[in-house]
């Protein structure tokens, strides 16, 4: 059987970040890329379509395919510096939908 | 998100995220300190002899040799980092019912090419202890508050090493509280 659509399913992650700092996103964005191309290698990141939507008083949602849920799980996990600057995240939820990140208390 | 999971951390920091965890001292500077449990964690053979009371002893892994020494000693609960891991020690951990330890804390503090090497040993250890039904924990290792991590992300590590999501959890919560009780 043909699938319906050949769109795939997001997952959308939300995290913390643990540091005294404010960062902007463009910083945020390039040290997840970062940890993910040193965690994955280039052809692994490639494939989990990862996208950071937004991150605002220090926490922020990046989505990637259903797949690869574990995989960015764990490279937000191992992000240890952002600018220069130690830091740790922490994982507060994943959910299908932006909404649902939203609603979940965390 | 993290309440959803039952988890119990076998080496790390008090957390609200675990219903219990034990932490790690190793042999030398092992005192109690407030309740919760403490795992001693031995490095040598004949550390083994002289026991501090601990709830959990843990053996530090090396070379062939002494982790099949350690796996045939019935004090040891847990073994860590038995590189290089082979079938024998693998049939000896299930036999004895002792647990192997898959640590979050050995991939964060390495990088590049050690890193990858890591994952490898950790990848091998769970083929072989799948294929011959060895108990394995997945721990955070962390010592601060900080380092702690939520089980979600320990599912992740299980997940990422070949373990399907059933087996993830069980490394999480069934397989630490059996070697809590002692397998009985």
């Amino acid at each position: 059987m043909t699938k319906k659509t050949l769109k795939e399913k997001r997952r959308y992650i939300r995290f913390q970040v643990i540091c005294e700092e404010n960062f902007k996103r463009e910083e945020i964005v390039t040290d997840i890329w970062n940890s993910c191309l040193e965690f994955l290698g280039e052809l692994g990141a490639s494939r989990t379509s990862l996208w950071v939507h937004e991150y605002e008083n220090k926490e922020g949602i990046v989505s990637c395919n259903t797949r690869s849920v574990d995989e960015i799980i764990m490279c937000l996990s191992l992000v240890e510096e952002i600018g220069n600057k130690k830091v740790r995240t922490k994982i507060k939820g994943v959910s299908g939908t932006i909404k649902g990140l939203k609603d979940k208390r965390c | 998100m993290q309440k959803s999971y039952l988890a119990i951390d076998l080496r790390g920091y008090p957390s609200e995220l675990f219903e219990q965890v034990c932490q790690v001292l190793p042999w030398r500077d092992f005192q109690r300190t407030g309740r919760g449990l403490f795992g001693v964690e031995v490095e040598a053979l004949f550390q083994l002899k002289s026991l501090p009371k601990a709830d959990l002893v843990f053996a530090k892994g090396g070379a062939v040799q002494k982790n099949r020494k350690f796996l045939n000693s019935r004090w040891v609960n847990v073994l860590s980092r038995p590189y290089p891991f082979d079938s024998v020690q693998a049939r000896l951990a299930a036999e004895h019912n002792i647990a192997l330890e898959l640590s979050f804390k050995e991939i964060e503090s390495t990088i590049g090419y050690v890193r990858a090497r890591v994952l490898t040993h950790l990848q091998k250890t769970v083929t072989l202890a799948r294929k011959y039904h060895a108990p394995m924990v997945i721990t955070s290792g962390a010592s601060a508050a900080e380092q702690v991590k939520s089980p979600r992300v320990l599912v992740a590590l299980g997940k990422i090493l070949g373990l399907d999501y059933g087996e993830a959890k069980a490394c999480i919560y069934t397989f630490p509280k059996k070697v809590l009780e002692g397998f009985k």
